[in-house]
């Protein structure tokens, strides 16, 4: 084949392949409709689903005013000034775009397949931004990795509707237009980046990771002296429209300006300026005056940012850390200070074995193409290198920061792998001997000395290229040759430093290694991604013993309920995990959500389920609670129930109510966690027990075994006065309370229970006479 | 309560029989005057009132002689004002020749008291003859649950307030009244108490009256045990597509339901629901719905809001699949929910080609009803194909009312022609195919695929405009 020939059937296997890539990343994304249905998943996506809802229904304007009364009653929530709303806007705006071709898609479908559309997207451009670090080929490599790594997928099945669904394409397509800024120097590309960047923050909040690194980009390449004209135009263009366009939305509004996070961009985008300006004078003062002028001008700078940061910060104007970015330092913070955030499951710090889970062959591929990019060490080389450096080290601090992780890990290994290939796949000596003549042509066009890192030789190329264009003077055409011929031959520049194998033996065993480790990959995502990956969480599937599937579908049983039976404005009490699907599928008014931006409130939902009936009925009346839910896996041994959550609830609660709530007091005096006859007085008396446990014992006629802590229950259960049992779901799964109102005659309700029982128990037994 | 023994109740009537045909003259007065003209006299009438399910029927079996000197050709059965809303079906037969007659509302012969169905007779009715009608109607939400809370496992009672006598238009010579219940009687009280009541396992004998004016009026109570739900759909919305690009017709079913039984006393509770799973049917809870649907149907749902209920199970019946579906929670009495259904059909057995014309003919059920349940109000919208014109709709019954507009749907450049149908208190008997017959040229076939077809058009165009765009800054000289 000709070398025409090769390039001709390249361009069309290209966007083939990439096509075939973002099908697959599609496709493997299904399992969980295939298996189950269309539904929106877990917590989060119910909300952001309901919000979407809301802005297909009422239209823009009324979103962004959206006053939510139905959550965290009575306080209620400013939507529209509390949320990230780049992935609702998105899906609205697919949502009308598609009606407004007369394509009725509901909105729910939108809402399902939107993190998988936005997968194949996500596979598109890790194959630009692998283009910019090597070739095509590892591109592809990286467009393949990062469609199916179960890092990714984890967090963008179809009706994973959260904002992490597009945020890691933002994040991977803000990165590639980065890259290409700085190679190009181009405002146009600074522009963009700057765009994307907006749109990432209007979809996660984990744009500042793109706050920070670019920044630290800059300036670890200003500290290695590769300061240029390119990097001044691409940072301070992203950094102003960047930040400008940030303010914009609500939530995020003054805090590019006023917090911590932000100031790195905000002291980078200051030291460029400086450098620029230390350059212009360069110029114009001779070798000697410009280097007292320089420390002097150091010294000072430094002593005025210092001097001043520390006062806005002291003053309060720049605000401190929050406490979800102390705990990235320090794994044992949360727990210690803020116990909501390290309730949360995803915070906890990653099990070792997760990196493996997650990513498979990848994980040791991953540090051989970061030694490549060491190899390289061109400006976009050294971006590559921080971002895996930093996101490596949050991953290992938050398991949910697997996510960030993914793109770079997939990046590196598509480099490494790619290499491998290029070396034991080189077609043959005489392809070789045509590369080396063209380095000599090229070495003889060019007049730039041989260096020793090619590497800067190209872009000292390209530097001298521009500046030339830009004066205009005959050897610009000269310079231009030379870089477009260093261009097409950059690959047979980096050549010079290959060593290819031509034994086929050694080629083979390498080659068949490398392909078998490809299908051990694809079969483990495909595995984990099905296992681990596809289930909606509100949906529970078991097998029984033939082997045919049960659905258990408790959750939305519950929530149906309450949403067709029960009034209007009903409020409901739960912990604030369920928050977010009780407003979504009970359309109920919730007093705590996924949105924890109250802890009082919390704790006081926590004091209201960890203290007896007396005290928790005051609460429950002052909240105008009408009813309450928990969630009891004791008879199907579902272990995610309240039960088990129990403690947390109880060291929220401590937090704010250490008088009335001590987690001590839940524990038995050999420091063990019971719910069966050793359980303590107060973990008996306390309203979740209760309602967990009301009538369990008799469903096995006093033999009742909780399934989940493996307790066998006392044969004389829990009895309640201030609640009466309204539901109770199909496998108990879910119980509903109904709070009781005052009594009529003004009696404690205790006595009137117990007044009623007595009462029961009277005429059943003159019935019997 | 009384309870009279069959014997006395067979004397009783026999001496109001001979007692009867002397009075019948005397008792005319013209305080209460029916409207319409008084040119027949009914000789007998049996009427059955069957309470045995939540539907209320009424079946009015008169014999009428014509009275005057000309022939008649109808004959008027009023409907009290009050009922006119609860009336949801009305038929009329020969009760010789089981022949139906034409039951048609009057417009003329209307008052604020009573409204008249005029039937009309299958021949006239020559003087001083004697025809037999037997008029069928059948009544929705007319018992109301006695008490009206009841456990979750307990039986629930019903009260019905009527008329003892048959309501007629003319004088009626002799009447009497059968009431059916479903169980054993618990209570009968007629007001004013002199009418004769005779109680009979689960039958009550009202009557028999003789020689009673038209519209003679009194009130009866009676209170009995009817266990089950008491089904009532609020509101069906039932889309009906057609393609004839696919051959295929979907159809689509929402329902807003509600047990209107008595209302469950206290909560619900699993445990007890769960130890005594036979004593459930005692009570008033819906465990599960069933419907048909075609016997070719592919892709059956069952799904609400919040997604797909999985308890749902088909089984194949001789000329149809009836699923049957279970509610994610048990319905008891008050209770509420709402669910959808679909599937798809093939059209081959829904649409004929009126042959030689450009006209076709679909035949499609207006609606496919469950057992026993009272339907509020029912929303049909069929969808014809994109192209489709010149409309006619042909439903057997008297709707609301019928609309035509246009709906926009999948690839649509013009919109569908739609047909929209409005009924109120729909039962079992309106399960009626309706005809709608519309015209739809062979061009038409082509609409979709040139739409398409210019749609990438479009696409591919745009995409060659746009890849030819330079919007670099510095001109184009920075690409040498």
């Amino acid at each position: 084949m000709s070398a025409e020939t090769t390039s001709t059937v390249a361009r069309v296997l290209k966007p083939t392949i990439l096509i075939l890539i973002a099908v697959v990343a599609i496709a493997s994304r299904l399992f969980s409709i295939i298996r189950f249905e269309s539904v929106i998943h877990e917590f989060d996506p119910w909300f952001n689903y309901r919000t979407t809802q809301h802005l297909v229904k009422n239209g823009f304007y009324e979103f962004w005013n959206w006053f939510d009364e139905k959550s965290w009653y009575p306080l209620g929530r400013v939507v529209g000034g509390t949320v990230y709303p780049g992935i609702m806007v998105t899906s609205a705006l697919i949502h009308n775009v598609l009606h407004f071709f007369n394509f009725p898609v509901d909105i729910r479908n939108v809402c399902v397949f939107l993190a998988p559309m936005f997968s194949g997207l996500t596979a598109f451009s890790a194959y630009l931004l692998t283009k910019e670090l090597k070739d095509s080929s590892a591109g592809l490599l990286a467009a393949a990795f990062l469609g199916v790594a179960p890092g990714y997928i984890s967090r963008s099945v179809a009706g994973s509707y959260d904002n992490e669904g597009i945020a890691i394409f933002l994040l991977v397509f803000t990165f590639y237009l980065w890259i290409k800024a700085v190679k190009t120097g181009s405002a146009f590309f600074g522009l963009l980046t700057a765009l994307f960047y907006f749109y990432m923050v209007s979809a996660w909040g984990g744009y500042v990771f793109i706050t920070n690194l670019v920044p630290l980009h800059v300036f670890t390449l200003l500290l290695m002296g590769r300061y240029s004209n390119r990097l001044y135009v691409s940072y301070s263009t992203f950094y102003a429209v960047g930040t400008l366009l940030s303010m914009q939305i609500p939530f995020v509004g003054f805090q590019p300006t006023r917090t911590s996070e932000h100031m790195a961009a905000l002291g980078v985008f200051g030291l460029i300026q400086l450098f620029a300006f230390a350059e212009l004078v360069r110029g114009y003062v001779s070798p000697k005056q410009f280097k007292t002028l320089l420390r002097s001008g150091i010294v000072a700078v430094g002593a005025v940012s210092v001097v001043g940061l520390t006062l806005l910060s002291l003053s309060g104007v720049i605000a401190p850390f929050t406490g979800r970015f102390y705990s990235l330092y320090d794994t044992g913070y949360a727990k210690i200070h803020i116990p909501i955030i390290a309730s949360v499951s995803e915070h906890q710090p990653t099990a070792w074995t997760s990196f493996f889970f997650d990513l498979q062959m990848l994980i040791f591929l991953f540090p051989a193409g970061v030694y490549l990019c060491f190899k390289e060490l061109k400006d976009e080389h050294v971006f590559i290198i921080l971002y895996s450096v930093f996101a490596s080290y949050f991953a290992g601090v938050m398991v949910r920061l697997m996510l960030t992780l993914t793109p770079v890990v997939c990046v590196s290994a598509a480099i490494a792998y790619s290499t491998l290939l290029d070396t034991y796949l080189e077609k043959s000596e005489h392809v070789l001997a045509s590369n080396l003549k063209g380095i000599q042509a090229q070495s003889s066009v060019t007049d730039t000395p041989a260096s020793n890192t090619p590497a800067t030789t190209t872009t000292e190329a390209k530097a001298g290229g521009k500046k030339a264009a830009g004066k205009g003077t005959p050897a610009k055409t000269v310079t231009k040759a030379a870089e477009s011929e260093s261009k097409t031959h950059a690959k047979t520049h980096s050549d010079k430093k290959r060593y290819p194998i031509f034994n086929w033996d050694s080629r083979a065993m390498v080659i068949v290694q490398l392909t078998w480790f490809l299908f051990m990959f694809a079969w483990h995502c495909t595995y984990v991604t099905s296992g681990s990956y596809s289930s909606p969480s509100i949906v529970l599937a078991s097998r029984q013993a033939d082997g045919s599937q049960v659905i258990i579908d408790d959750f939305r049983e519950a929530y149906y309920w309450l949403r067709k039976n029960t009034k209007e404005d009903a409020k409901v009490l739960a912990w604030w995990d369920y928050g977010y699907q009780m407003a979504g599928m009970a359309n109920v008014t919730t007093l705590v959500d996924n949105n924890t931006w109250n802890n009082t409130h919390i704790a006081t939902v926590g004091k209201a389920m960890a203290t007896s009936e007396e005290v928790s009925y005051e609460v429950l009346r002052q909240h105008d609670v009408d009813y309450v839910l928990v969630l009891f896996g004791g008879v199907i041994g579902y272990s995610g129930d309240d039960i088990n959550k129990f403690l947390w609830m109880i060291r929220i609660a401590e937090g704010v109510y250490p008088k009335e709530v001590k987690e001590v007091d839940f524990f038995t005096p050999r420091g063990e966690y019971k719910v069966d006859h050793e359980a303590t007085p107060t973990m008996k008396n306390s309203l979740m027990y209760k309602m967990s446990y009301y009538r369990f014992a008799e469903l096995y006629g006093g033999n009742a075994v909780d399934h989940v802590r493996g307790a066998r229950m006392p044969a004389e259960g829990p009895t309640l006065s201030v609640l009466d049992e309204a539901y109770t779901t199909e496998n108990w799964l879910v119980r509903i309370y109904k709070v009781k109102d005052l009594d009529i005659l003004g009696r404690d309700l205790k006595d009137a229970t117990a007044f009623e029982k007595g009462k029961v128990r009277k005429t059943s037994l003159l019935k019997r006479k | 309560m009384r309870f009279i023994s069959s014997q006395a109740l067979v004397a009783i009537v026999a001496s109001l029989l001979l007692s009867s045909v002397a009075s019948a003259e005397e008792n005319w007065s013209d305080d209460d005057t029916p409207i319409v003209p008084q040119v027949l006299k009914i000789t007998n009438l049996l009427r059955t009132l069957d309470l045995s399910k939540p539907l209320v029927r009424e079946i009015t079996s008169a014999a009428v002689l014509n009275i005057v000197q000309e022939d008649v050709h109808e004959y008027y059965f009023p409907v009290d004002q009050a009922y006119t809303a609860n009336l949801a079906h009305i038929s009329a037969e020969n009760r010789k020749t089981k022949e139906a007659l034409e039951v048609t509302k009057d417009p003329e012969f209307v008052d604020s008291d009573f409204q008249y169905y005029k039937i009309k007779l299958a021949s006239p009715l020559k003087p001083g003859e004697k025809v037999q009608i037997t008029v069928k109607t059948s009544l929705t939400n007319m018992i109301r649950p006695f008490p009206t809370h009841v456990g979750q496992f307990e039986r629930q009672q019903f009260v019905f307030f009527g008329n003892p006598f048959a309501l007629t238009a003319y004088p009626a010579v002799k009447q009497k009244t059968t009431v059916i219940t479903p169980s054993s009687v618990l209570e009968v009280h007629e007001h004013p108490p002199d009418g004769e009541v005779a109680v009979k396992n689960n039958q009550v004998i009202l009557g028999p009256y003789n020689d009673l004016q038209a519209l003679e009026h009194g009130i009866f109570e009676i209170q009995y045990q009817l266990t089950g739900p008491v089904q009532h759909i609020r509101h069906l919305r039932r889309d009906v597509e057609v393609s004839q690009w696919g051959s295929n017709l979907a159809v689509e079913e929402h329902y807003n339901f509600i047990n209107k039984g008595a209302e469950l006393k206290g909560h619900f509770s699993r445990i007890d629901y769960q130890r005594n799973p036979m004593g459930v049917r005692d009570g008033n809870a819906v465990l599960a719905f069933q419907t048909q649907v075609p016997k070719l149907a592919r892709d059956i749902y069952f799904r609400d809001e919040i997604g797909n209920i999985s308890t749902s199970t088909l089984s194949a019946q001789p000329d149809h699949v009836l699923l049957t579906m279970k509610p994610r929670f048990p319905l008891f009495g008050g209770w509420t929910t709402t669910w959808y259904i679909g599937y798809n059909a093939p059209l081959d057995g829904y649409l004929r080609h009126i042959p030689n014309s450009d006209r076709y003919v679909l035949k499609v059920p207006v609606y496919v009803p469950m057992k026993e349940t009272s339907y509020e109000e029912v929303d049909i919208r069929v969808v014809l194909p994109e192209g489709a014109k010149n409309v006619k709709v042909h439903v057997p019954y008297e709707v609301e009312s019928i609309e035509h507009s246009t709906t926009k749907t999948y690839m649509d450049s013009v919109g569908r022609y739609t047909v929209s149908i409005q009924a109120k208190n729909l039962i079992e008997e309106h399960a009626q195919d309706m005809l709608i017959e519309y015209e739809y040229s062979s061009v038409s076939y082509l609409t979709k695929p040139l739409a398409a077809a210019a749609l990438l058009m479009a696409i591919f165009g745009s995409s060659m405009v746009l890849s030819r765009l330079d919007f670099r800054i510095g001109g184009s000289t920075l690409k040498n």
